[in-house]
């Protein structure tokens, strides 16, 4: 489990990450969305010991983090942008990880490049963006640590690949104990692989949960009621976070248990009626404007 | 280390890396140590002995401005990724902690240089075994050699390191570098010429930089002390190849390499991750970094202007406060890489200014009353008066030349504090209404010394009114004959004392002498030199100070001391009032 206890973290004049509190549990996919510039690589960092918070600590399984190899083993990092040495190849990246990471798995790494059709002899210096995304992706699922930090790690990979990263995340997650950790600032992109998920805005984190959770409290009906003041009726009964009115369709976001939501619906006698799936985005915006924020602002 | 990773395999995987620059360094040492050797060895005329001992060992001292090269290169090589967050995210996540990091990246780059130049020098020996030039003293004093070369590299490469670390990227790692390199050695002699053109300084008339074994300069600063090495205590014994370094110097290079280097391991672990792009790793020591050097920037720049406009203090003044300005605008500027920023901090210009003004306009006024001490009479217990060019020796202890004056007005003190207080008064006056350097014929520079009661010394130079400082030592003179005899010491010479007596006399100075031409000149043959230098000093004893001093010419006595030394003679006066001296020498001049 990794544990942020009121992490704090300046930049000169520019407050980072501000006393940052959240914990994320085991063998979950937990997506870290925000803005540019929300604090998320920052966040990042901090958890990967690369920066040193300001206030507050970091620990993993128990572990601080900071100046800590016990605690560092059990991480690997994948940040923004790869860094490979200069002239390097796929094979010597892997032989430098496997001296770091007494857990890497050589054989694997090497069966997986072949699989990713990635040449281990040519000079990473001269693969694509999204070919040295891959090979980094690799060397980290290699490393068999247990907790995987992917900084925008979808960015630059094709449909194809982003679909690939998924499954073999979903493969390790069921292999063995495994915890990826991914920021991104596009809540799409993520939503169909996270199961937790935490807002990052403005340094500080607006929320983190468990989605499942968060989807069984709202609900998203889209229902025509032909007499408008059975239709005012149902707005005022029902705890509306946020509803919207297309000729005759109304569009309604509502938080409550599910069967007591249908049953006063039924009750004004729709014309048609129905519960649609909430998108990642939707379950933010309602969430964080009962939070206090306007969401549109935040999220694009 | 750690308990799962390998610190070897670890050095292993970054020497891995650097071996680029191992290959870069191994072409360059084999080039300048065994392609050498061998070219030398192949000239069939010469030993090979012979060749070998002048081609390796100590006698290849111009391989040590490479190896620090080397030191500057390794370290910039192996610390880069310091400049780089991206590197960073991948170093700083590794599961070691920043000790070991920083103690596997110190090794492997150290091993890079250390690896290809042992086996040049090795190759470099080898290759003269091969011609038959083997011997045990040699290699001895190859590997003695190799070893200081390497403390050489370690000197050059914890500097640099300690640069690297304090910066976060290139351009001011270099600049640091250089910084670190002469920043000392120049303000040492900045800090000179100040002492020497502004203050009558009596106490050390040679200049610190100048001193021949360097002792003060090459403490302050690494390359400084691998420059000027073997001008002091670090070479002991001649060998084959050259001067052996002592053991005392070795020690020196080790201690200035470990501290050197611990400093840097401290930085490395205070350094934040994020300065990496940065100026500076620090960012606190900008505005001091920036201040320590433009105040030496903007007092060279007064210094051009004191000189080319003649002691003007309008352009010193326009000059330090313009170029101290411009300087503190152009550390903005590489601080921040942004022209519009360079007015940022205006306090730190209006700080540097002030204190360049301060220090230049302090120094060039006296501010502080040095030129014009004067203690109270009643405080002194004696006093000693010299006059600056003296141009005959005194009788004491030879050696140190930088406490030469300082020992000689310890040979003339007298406590007759009355009689010369007079003197040092006049100096002390003229030097608080007229300030130093006024070149005057009525004037005369004097170094006095004070000995206070309380047992402390001071020394100043003043420039005093000719006629005060000659009737107070006649006085002097009149009063104690004894002092007579300390200041002049040929009163205390025997014939056996002396191998020559000369002079060269124009007849317009020496009217009593006959010249029958415009000048004559006078060699006194060994025989007469008794009676010459008893004639002589009758009348020294006989005649005032006064008298003696506005004598216009000279006779030259050459002692048993300075027999030998072409340009050595003592100079003493001689006027037409020294009756016996000029009558004997007339009558040599005739002969």
């Amino acid at each position: 489990m990794i544990e942020i206890e009121n992490v704090t973290k300046q930049f000169d004049e520019i407050l980072a990450l501000d006393h940052v509190s959240a914990s994320i549990g085991e063998n979950c996919i937990f997506g870290l969305v925000g803005t540019n510039g929300a604090g998320k690589s920052t966040l990042l960092r901090v958890l990967a010991g690369v920066l040193k918070a300001d206030e507050g600590e970091v620990r993993i399984d128990r572990l601080p983090v900071w100046e800590n190899p016990q605690a560092k083993e059990k991480i690997c990092f994948l940040p923004d942008t790869a860094c490979f040495f200069p002239n390097a190849t796929a094979e010597i990246m892997r032989d430098y990880y496997a001296v770091l990471y007494p857990r890497f798995d050589v054989a694997r790494y090497d069966e997986m490049l072949e699989h990713f059709g990635l040449n281990p002899k040519r000079k990473l210096a001269t693969f694509s963006k999204g070919m040295k995304k891959q090979v980094s992706v690799l060397l980290g699922i290699c490393t068999n640590t247990e907790y995987l930090l992917c900084d925008e790690t979808f960015d630059g990979l094709d449909p194809v690949m982003r679909q690939a990263v998924k499954s073999m995340f979903a493969a390790e997650i069921l292999s063995r104990k495994f915890t990826p950790v991914i920021a991104s600032h596009s809540l799409r992109e993520i939503e169909d692989i996270c199961d937790h998920v935490g807002l990052l805005h403005k340094g500080g984190v607006l929320f983190a949960k468990d989605l499942d959770e968060m989807k069984l409290g709202i609900h998203k009906i889209q229902c025509v009621i032909p007499e408008p003041l059975l239709e005012e009726e149902l707005l005022s009964e029902l705890p509306v976070l946020r509803h919207e009115k297309r000729g005759s369709l109304l569009t309604v976001i509502v938080r409550g248990e599910y069967r007591e939501i249908e049953r006063k619906i039924m009750e004004k006698q729709p014309l048609f009626s129905e519960i649609l799936p909430l998108t990642l985005e939707e379950i933010f915006i309602s969430e964080t404007e009962v939070a206090g924020y306007d969401i549109n602002n935040l999220i694009f | 280390m750690t308990s799962t990773i390998s610190f070897s395999k670890l050095v292993r995987a970054e020497f891995r890396q650097m071996s680029w620059l191992a290959a870069l360094q191994a072409v360059l040492f084999l080039l300048l140590i065994p392609f050498r050797v061998l070219m030398a060895l192949s000239v069939k005329e010469l030993n090979a002995l012979d060749v070998l001992c002048g081609s390796m060992g100590f006698a290849r001292f111009e391989n040590a401005p490479v190896v620090l090269v080397m030191g500057g290169a390794c370290a910039l090589c192996g610390f880069s990724y310091l400049y780089s967050q991206t590197k960073l995210d991948l170093y700083h996540s590794l599961p070691v902690k920043r000790d070991t990091l920083f103690a596997a990246k110190y090794l492997a780059s150290f091993l890079t240089f250390v690896l290809p130049f042992g086996a040049a020098q090795l190759l470099g020996l080898l290759t003269g075994v091969l011609y038959g030039a083997g011997s045990v003293t040699l290699s001895l004093e190859v590997v003695v050699c190799t070893v200081q070369l390497i403390l050489f590299f370690l000197c050059s490469y914890s500097m640099t390191l300690v640069a690297v670390m304090l910066t976060g990227k290139l351009l001011t790692t270099v600049l640091a570098i250089g910084v670190f390199g002469c920043y000392l050695p120049l303000l040492i002699v900045l800090g000179d010429y100040f002492v020497h053109e502004f203050l009558a300084f009596c106490e050390g008339t040679n200049w610190l930089w100048a001193q021949s074994d360097r002792s003060l300069l090459k403490h302050t600063s690494p390359w400084a002390f691998c420059v000027f090495w073997g001008n002091g205590v670090e070479v002991g014994r001649v060998g084959l190849t050259g001067r052996w370094p002592s053991l005392a110097g070795l020690c020196q290079l080790v201690a200035v390499a470990v501290l050197l280097s611990l400093l840097s391991l401290v930085l490395y672990r205070h350094r934040k991750t994020e300065s990496a792009g940065g100026a500076l790793a620090f960012r606190r020591l900008e505005g001091v970094i920036k201040i320590m050097l433009a105040v030496p920037v903007s007092l060279v720049t007064a210094i051009i202007a004191y000189i080319t406009f003649y002691d003007s203090g309008l352009w010193e003044l326009v000059f330090i406060a313009l170029f101290g300005a411009l300087f503190c605008m152009l550390m903005e500027f590489i601080y921040r890489w942004d022209i519009r920023q360079v007015l940022m901090h205006k306090w730190h210009i209006a700080v540097s200014v002030a204190l360049a003004l301060a220090v230049f306009f302090g120094f060039r006024y006296d501010v502080l009353g040095y030129n014009s001490y004067l203690p109270e009479q009643d405080e002194l217990a004696a006093i000693a008066v010299r006059e600056e060019y003296a141009s005959w020796d005194y009788p004491t202890s030879e050696g140190e030349t930088t406490r030469e004056n300082a020992r000689l007005l310890d040979y003339l003190e007298s406590d007759e504090v009355g009689l010369l207080y007079g003197i040092c008064e006049d100096g002390a006056e003229r030097a608080k209404t007229d300030g130093v350097g006024n070149y005057d014929e009525n004037l005369r520079q004097v170094n006095v010394k004070y000995c206070l009661k309380s047992g402390k010394e001071v020394c100043r130079s003043y420039e005093v009114d000719v006629k005060r400082y000659v009737s107070g030592l006649t006085e002097l003179m009149e009063q104690d004959p004894s002092y007579k005899e300390r200041f002049y010491p040929v009163l205390g010479w025997r014939e056996a004392d002396i191998v020559e007596i000369s002079g060269t006399f124009y007849s317009n100075e020496l009217e009593d002498l006959d010249c029958s031409d415009e000048w004559c000149e006078v060699i006194v043959p060994a025989g007469e030199l008794g009676a010459v230098l008893a004639a002589y000093q009758e009348d020294l004893r006989t005649l005032s100070f006064e008298q003696i001093y506005h004598s216009n010419s000279y006779l030259g006595f050459r002692t048993r001391k300075q027999a030998g030394i072409s340009y050595m003679t003592d100079c003493y006066p001689l006027g037409n009032e020294f009756k016996h001296t000029i009558a004997i020498l007339k009558r040599l001049a005739e002969e």
